[in-house]
């Protein structure tokens, strides 16, 4: 088939094909990435890092996986123009996306149901009020844990009371088996996290204590609401855990999120220079060797995502981990994790 | 202390600011001036003025600090104090608050509407008026008058009123502006306006009230009322004519001084004959970015103080206080030893990896593709290198490209010949080698640029002369670019205007970004597309010629054209393009070189320029034939352009050139 270049275009052809012999398309890349770092820091990351910041992080790349270090350090760059970050605003503005959609709705549709499908505000109202009493939010994981931290914000943007919220330890009382609940007329409880990569964690901490606290009063309503879940960490949860279906994300990764596979979405379009299997090499030599058996970050996650409060360990490691936190090797951070001691 | 987040120089539109925002952001050209900027405004004059003006250039601004709210912040809040001593008093309104769209339309005719919304202004103009008049005199505006007074306002109306006062008068038209708002609001709906009654003749307020109050109030018998009409670009044909009307019967102490985008004016026609009004007699014309443009001292000073206000009220850097405390805070590229050191610095990597230098390189295929013995090359590659001088060595391949025969006999003398003549440049100076040291002068920062983009280098921008000479005359230009700038600078680690110096890299890059913003905010309403196109043949056409083997002209960024040979589209896309200011008119012009008329010049916008990395210095120019230029401006004949451009570069690109003869092209 014959193209036919329109005037313009053929001048443009033209004047940039003219005695430039060669075209360093490695170098544009690595200018247009860099670029978009700049733009991505300055208007979504909350200027969390800069060009030293960067710069910095590229030095980690060496060539220690078998390629040219210019090629590893282009590749990284490109992991790094696409990592995903929600700033306190964006977190904020999901936490009522998460209590209107997961809970609020779906609760109004339950008491309408109920009471015959009413459109009545003052039943609906009513009813509203009385579960609400009987509803409390609980963060997963101890209270130093984001999970936990996100309580806060989470009450300010829903506009909630204090009672609405209480800690995981006041759920029984005493310390006899069977265990009492402390308080018998919560009906509901929801436990709020703001991601669920593997489903693990999740999965731990609901043996702790829901299982219990199910037996105990087998018509209690126990929910796990996240912002964020990879598609099979949420599958985990519902499969292996007492929340069962009652498990939902606001934002649901699918597999196309895991950066290393070969349906990823970042492989979809790249620039020129971009090889997947550059990617795949540097991500998963230099992964092992900032966190061995961990090198697509826990559970293999293979996410580029993380948040003002902090970067989920499923995140690539060759981006977060440093020294610090673990690291057996000398390594600067992109964008650090604050690590559970 | 700014936030890193609070960029300095983040723009905000004149008509969003308060009062003390006005006042506070003003900035003054040099005093010796004329008394500065509002004396271009004339707000003591009689003379109806147009004040036009590209977006950005400051005319809102100008417009706003001469207003009565402005005036009195300036003393103390004593609007009479302010009038008594500046001799007038501003009453500022802009076409925006007017929605002047609602007055069309509607299944109405356009009769109908000239009349309603001449009724209309009149009462905006004046009701504003009489509330700068209010704040003047106080008290005084709600007491009775004297009969005479009375019976001289009552006459300004058609119709019989009950007006003793002027707080009546106020309330008055007050009511009828609300009353005009809900009829012409709800025509939509009714079809109808009939329930509107005009009780004035055009002009009878605005001209016979400023009149009456000031042969009535002996402290506001002095001053000239100036209705200060922003945004004449929002009003429609029939709307600027009414306009045109109150300039043409302009009388008494009062008088109109209309603000307007390059493009804004859409008719000189008055309403009735349609008898345009004429400049000079009529009106004055005045272009503010002209007048910036052409007065460069005075506009250099005035950007200088501009930036300097802006980061003292960030609190920066209290170092940065002048110019030369400014021009400090940003690198400049080092032009030492004739450019030798950066050009050094350029070629490192070439020189590091043992490859040969692009330029060198360039020359070698050019040589091989004219069949010159290799032999004879390598001899002659002996003789034009400067291993230690990139430049003077970029140089020689220049004159040699541009002086040779083509003849492999004369290559190796030619050869000799220039490398003698860099060698006496750099032993015995310029006085010794005046041609070699003309060539440097006039093709140095083109051949820099060529450099540059042979080593596939972004062309560096650096220095407050440049973002000054880039922002062509416009404000708000420099502002964008400067907040660009700090921006690549904060990202890049640096500490700009806050005791580090901007690199350059972060300078060319924010500039870059300045012009694609630039680029992509100046958009026409009609003929975006073919504007837009138009320029980027003209840019390509002025970059093939930078960057060819031996450019006709050096910092080429100006053409002439017989505007009368151009096609009708081709002139209305030139036109849309000046107006919008990607194109700026040399009002001299320029003699064509076959006959003694004068073609109309023009310069590429220094501001696009770094967007093809072509010259923003207007120096070289060149002559565009019509059949090139209709190609470039209408897009109905552009299917030529490339071989014209071709054409046009033959001889100035290597080997064909040396396939002609070589006495056209000048001995340097």
């Amino acid at each position: 088939m014959t193209v036919t270049l329109s005037p313009l275009d053929a001048l443009r052809s033209f004047v940039d094909a003219t005695d430039i012999d060669d075209v360093d398309d490695a170098k544009l890349c690595s200018e247009l990435l860099m670029k978009r770092i700049l733009v991505l820091s300055d208007y979504a990351w909350e200027h969390r890092i800069d060009r030293p910041a960067v710069d910095s992080w590229l030095k980690n790349f060496n060539g220690r996986s078998g390629l040219p270090p210019d090629v590893e350090k282009l590749h990284a760059l490109y992991f790094l123009s696409q990592f995903l970050y929600f700033g306190v605003r964006e977190i904020r503005v999901l936490l009522q996306a998460l209590f209107r959609d997961l809970f609020l709705i779906p609760l109004i549709q339950e008491i309408r149901l109920k009471n015959g499908n009413t459109r009545d505000p003052m039943i609906v109202a009513r009813e509203l009020q009385l579960t609400m009493s009987r509803t409390r939010f609980m963060g997963v994981g101890n209270p130093s844990e984001s999970g936990v931290h996100l309580l806060y914000y989470f009450r300010q943007e829903n506009q909630l009371g204090k009672n609405s919220f209480m800690d995981t330890a006041q759920i029984f009382t005493g310390s006899g088996s069977p265990r009492a609940i402390t308080d018998p007329t919560i009906e509901r409880y929801i436990f709020l996290d703001d991601v669920c990569g593997s489903g693990e964690t999740v999965s731990i901490y609901s043996k702790s204590f829901l299982e219990e606290l199910k037996a105990t009063k087998p018509d209690v309503q126990i929910a796990y609401h996240c912002i964020f879940a990879t598609e099979a960490g949420l599958k985990n949860v519902r499969d292996k855990t007492i929340f069962g279906q009652n498990a939902k994300a606001i934002f649901e990764l699918d597999g196309s999120y895991r950066c290393l596979t070969a349906d990823s979405r970042y492989f979809k379009i790249r620039p020129k220079p971009i090889e997947i299997a550059h990617l795949q090499k540097i991500a998963l030599s230099y992964g092992q060797l900032v966190a061995p058996g961990h090198a697509g970050g826990f559970g293999d996650g293979q996410l580029l995502l993380g948040f003002s409060h902090n970067i989920p360990d499923n995140t690539l490691p060759i981006i977060w981990r440093d020294s610090a936190n673990g690291s057996p090797i000398p390594w600067t951070a992109a964008i650090r994790r604050y690590m559970k001691v | 202390m700014t936030r890193p987040d609070e960029n300095p120089f983040n723009l905000q539109k004149a008509s969003n600011y308060s009062s003390e925002q006005i006042l506070g952001h003003w900035v003054d050209i040099a005093a010796q001036h004329g008394g500065g900027l509002v004396s271009f405004l004339e707000p003591t004059s009689v003379t109806p003025m147009l004040l036009l003006g590209s977006k950005g250039s400051g005319k809102t601004h100008l417009m706003r600090f001469c207003s009565a709210p402005v005036q009195a912040a300036r003393h103390n809040g004593d609007l009479l104090k302010a009038i008594k001593a500046e001799r007038y008093v501003g009453i500022y309104v802009p076409a925006e608050a007017l929605n002047t769209y609602k007055f069309s339309g509607k299944g109405l005719d356009a009769e109908a509407w000239s009349t309603v919304f001449s009724m209309y202004f009149e009462t905006w103009l004046t009701t504003n008026l009489l509330t700068a008049v209010q704040e003047a005199i106080g008290q005084r505006f709600d007491e009775p008058q004297s009969q005479p007074f009375v019976t001289q306002l009552r006459a300004l109306f058609d119709t019989n009123t009950t007006i003793n006062t002027l707080s009546d008068l106020l309330k008055i038209l007050v009511d009828l502006r609300k009353k005009i708002d809900f009829v012409v609001n709800n025509s939509a709906i009714t079809r109808n306006i009939s329930g509107l009654v005009v009780p004035f003749s055009t002009g009878s307020l605005i001209f016979g009230i400023p009149d009456l109050i000031a042969e009535t109030f002996a402290d506001l018998n002095n001053p000239l009322f100036v209705y200060l009409v922003d945004e004449l670009e929002n009003f429609t044909d029939e709307q600027q004519k009414f306009i045109n009307t109150l300039i043409r019967y302009r009388k008494g102490r009062a008088t109109i001084k209309v603000g307007a985008r390059l493009y804004g004016v859409k008719t000189f026609a008055t309403l009735g004959s349609g008898e345009p009004i004429k400049e000079g007699s009529e009106f004055t014309k005045v272009e503010l970015d002209r007048f910036l443009r052409d007065h460069s001292a005075e506009y250099r000073s005035f950007t200088v103080k501009l930036a300097v206000r802006r980061l003292k009220e960030a609190r920066l850097s209290p170092a940065i206080c002048d110019e030369a405390s400014l021009a400090a805070a940003f690198e400049e590229l080092d032009t030492s030893d004739s450019w030798g050191n950066i050009t050094r610095a350029l070629m490192k990597s070439y020189d590091d990896a043992g490859k040969e230098r692009p330029h060198l390189r360039k020359l070698r295929r050019k040589l091989s593709e004219h069949n010159i013995s290799s032999v004879t090359l390598e001899k002659l590659f002996m003789a034009i290198r400067v291993p230690d001088h990139p430049f003077l060595e970029k140089t020689n391949t220049f004159l040699f490209v541009r002086r040779w025969s083509g003849k492999e006999v004369d290559a190796l003398p030619l050869a000799a010949e220039i490398a003698q003549e860099a060698h006496t440049f750099r032993v015995s100076g310029r006085k010794e080698a005046k041609d070699y040291s003309q060539v440097l002068d006039h093709f140095s920062s083109d051949l820099l640029a060529q450099m540059y983009r042979e080593a596939r280098q972004h062309l560096p921008y650096a220095g407050l002369d440049a973002l000054i000479e880039i922002s062509q005359g416009i404000p708000r230009n420099l502002l964008g670019m400067l907040a660009h700038v700090y921006r690549r600078a904060l990202f890049a680690g640096e500490q700009p205007f806050a005791g580090g110096k901007i690199s350059i890299a972060s300078q060319t890059d924010g500039i870059i970004e300045g012009a694609k913003s630039f680029w992509s905010e100046a958009q026409p309403d009609i003929g975006a597309s073919e504007v837009r196109e138009s320029l980027e043949g003209l840019a390509l056409l002025f970059r093939s010629i930078r960057y060819s083997d031996a450019p006709s002209e050096c910092d080429l960024c100006t053409f002439s054209i017989n505007f009368d040979k151009l096609t009708e589209r081709s002139k209305a896309v030139l036109r849309i393009a000046e107006n919008w200011s990607h194109v700026i008119r040399i009002p001299a012009g320029a003699k064509n070189k076959n006959n003694r008329s004068i073609d109309a010049k023009y310069q590429f916008a220094p501001m696009l320029a770094p967007l093809w990395e072509i010259s923003h210095h207007r120096r070289g120019l060149i002559e565009l034939q019509s059949e090139l230029a209709n190609a470039i401006f209408d897009p109905d004949a552009r299917d030529g352009l490339l071989k014209l451009v071709q054409s046009r570069i033959a001889v100035m690109n290597a080997p064909r050139m040396w396939q002609h003869s070589n006495d056209q092209i000048t001995f340097l």
